[in-house]
């Protein structure tokens, strides 16, 4: 039986979520196009309002300021191409990190095709982005600055509200990819600042492709659509609204906000016991800050082993690897290599990620398995 | 990733894996790094021109630990020379190899074409080899 600890990757679906997902696929009352004007439209619309207003309750948003996508990725496009776009005749240059999701990067990359200038900020060892080099990183013509909140391979937790203030006062759009620390982090939109914030229900217990984003109605108002198609959400995401999807969403976003506290008061000690254990033998490293992490992400670099052979050994668990060794041209963890961790140590990485499922039972096995796994491996190799 | 049973065994299993340990000469052959993506160590002990005992110690992926194992597998009591004529094509075609991994296979190829020089550079003439 696997143990699943890639919860940083996808959440299982609540059971609750599942529920309401089913009933909505099911219940004859909720079929009709949620855009329709009949009663049987109105029916379906309520329960997605209801949806958007449990979303916006776990960021501190109103209703009226959340856009449905399909996932963060989605959101991270329509957020940096749309703002970016809007605003260019305000300036045309954009502040992002080196280690921010390939869908971040990649619509930098596009934005820069298109005539736009980015400033990819690299993080310093722990894999911190100071807000001061961000703030030196600011021009005159910079409309917009894009940041995750907890990063997805190793979970440092960046400061978001210092650099929500310092965005605000020099007039600039902060986007925060929030994909991972939603359900683990705190987050309030009007506290930190943030003017547009990407969302993904499959890393908080919720079903895969859906998501939104947040555009913040005092600050950004809206954006250029990315997508052309028919009005909906205001025009911002043309294409018929997935009723049964955002219901899903929103409880999970429910589910989310009330159970934070509580499933981060119990993963904590779990992932603490995972690295003691990991960390007995010699040669593993923890790659991230050891304090500013989220509560559900361990990644360790393990000396003198190959990635992949290292993430077969460890088969009995779903993990994943710091590793792209998919392909012989495949380089190691781009952010890994931003830590300052070197080629080798970049690709023998494993990246645990634990959620409301993992028990510590299941934490015990892993660090067997683990440890079995480098012993046996660390055996084959040659000496150095 | 899923792989091929016969990797999946050599993997699990490996034949001829380790340090060669006990008494007479040990040749040794190596190539490959980490930044190469694998790095190979075959040792053997060659007795009357014949493939006595053979090692591999291998840092790579589980195609290049099972085509170790699986060679020395095939080489063990062999003719020395054949230490120079492993076929990278044939054994990847054995594996199940993608073509993108062949690279892996070169790396082993030259570990043991470098035992087998070793095993030259102590020989004044190969046995068998004409005067």
């Amino acid at each position: 039986m696997t143990i699943y600890l890639d919860h940083a990757a996808a959440t299982p679906v609540d059971r609750a979520v599942a529920a309401a997902m089913c009933e909505a696929l099911t219940d004859p009352q909720l079929q009709a196009n949620p855009a329709a004007t009949h009663a049987a439209g109105e029916a379906a619309r309520g329960r997605v309002e209801q949806a958007r207003a449990e979303v916006a309750a776990l960021i501190g948003a109103a209703a009226g300021e959340i856009v449905w996508t399909s996932g963060a990725t989605e959101s991270n496009n329509l957020a940096l191409i749309g703002a970016a776009r809007l605003r260019a005749g305000r300036g045309r240059h954009l502040v992002t990190a080196a280690s921010e999701h390939a869908s971040v990067l990649a619509a930098c990359d596009e934005l820069e095709r298109q005539g736009f200038a980015v400033t990819r900020l690299p993080t310093d060892p722990m894999g911190i982005v100071e807000p001061a080099v961000v703030a030196a990183a600011l021009r005159p013509d910079t409309t917009l600055v894009s940041l995750m909140q907890v990063n997805n391979e190793t979970g440092v937790v960046q400061d978001i509200a210092a650099i929500g203030t310092l965005c605000r006062e020099r007039g600039v759009l902060l986007h925060v990819d929030a994909a991972q620390a939603a359900g683990r982090e705190a987050i309030d939109v009007r506290a930190l600042q943030v003017d547009l914030l990407s969302l993904s229900a499959h890393k908080m217990y919720g079903p895969k492709g859906i998501g939104a984003l947040f555009i913040s109605r005092e600050t950004v108002r809206r954006v250029e659509p990315v997508l052309v198609g028919g009005g909906q959400e205001r025009g911002l995401r043309p294409g018929t609204v997935a009723t049964h999807q955002v219901i899903g969403m929103g409880v999970a976003a429910r589910l989310a906000a009330g159970r934070r506290v509580e499933d981060c008061a119990r993963l904590v000690p779990l992932r603490e016991a995972l690295w003691a254990g990991v960390s007995r033998l010699p040669g593993v490293f923890l790659n991230g800050h050891p304090q500013r992490r989220a509560c559900h992400i361990l990644n360790v670099s393990v000396a003198g082993i190959e990635g992949e052979s290292l993430l077969h050994a460890l088969r009995e668990l779903a993990v994943s690897s710091g590793a792209a060794c998919a392909a012989e041209s495949a380089e190691p963890s781009a952010v890994l290599r931003l830590l300052g961790r070197s080629p080798e140590l970049a690709q023998g990485a494993i990246r645990f990620s634990l959620g409301r499922v993992t028990t510590a039972v299941e934490v015990a096995r892993a660090v067997e398995v683990f440890v079995t796994g480098v012993e046996r491996l660390r055996r084959l190799a040659p000496p150095a | 990733m899923r792989y091929p049973p016969l990797v999946e065994q050599h993997f699990e299993r490996p034949c001829n894996a380790g340090p060669l340990a006990g008494p007479g000469q040990v040749l040794r052959g190596e190539a490959g790094s980490p930044a190469e993506g694998a790095h190979v160590l075959i040792e053997a002990r060659i007795e009357a021109g014949r493939v006595g005992e053979i090692a591999f110690r291998a840092w790579g992926c589980p195609w290049t630990i099972a085509a170790c194992s699986l060679a020395t597998t095939r080489l063990r009591g062999g003719e020395a020379a054949a230490l120079g004529r492993l076929d990278p094509a044939a054994l990847a075609g054995e594996l199940g190899l993608p073509a993108e991994r062949l690279g892996r296979l070169l790396i082993l190829q030259d570990a043991l074409r470098n035992c087998l020089a070793d095993w030259d550079t102590t020989q004044p003439t190969r046995v068998g080899q004409a005067d």
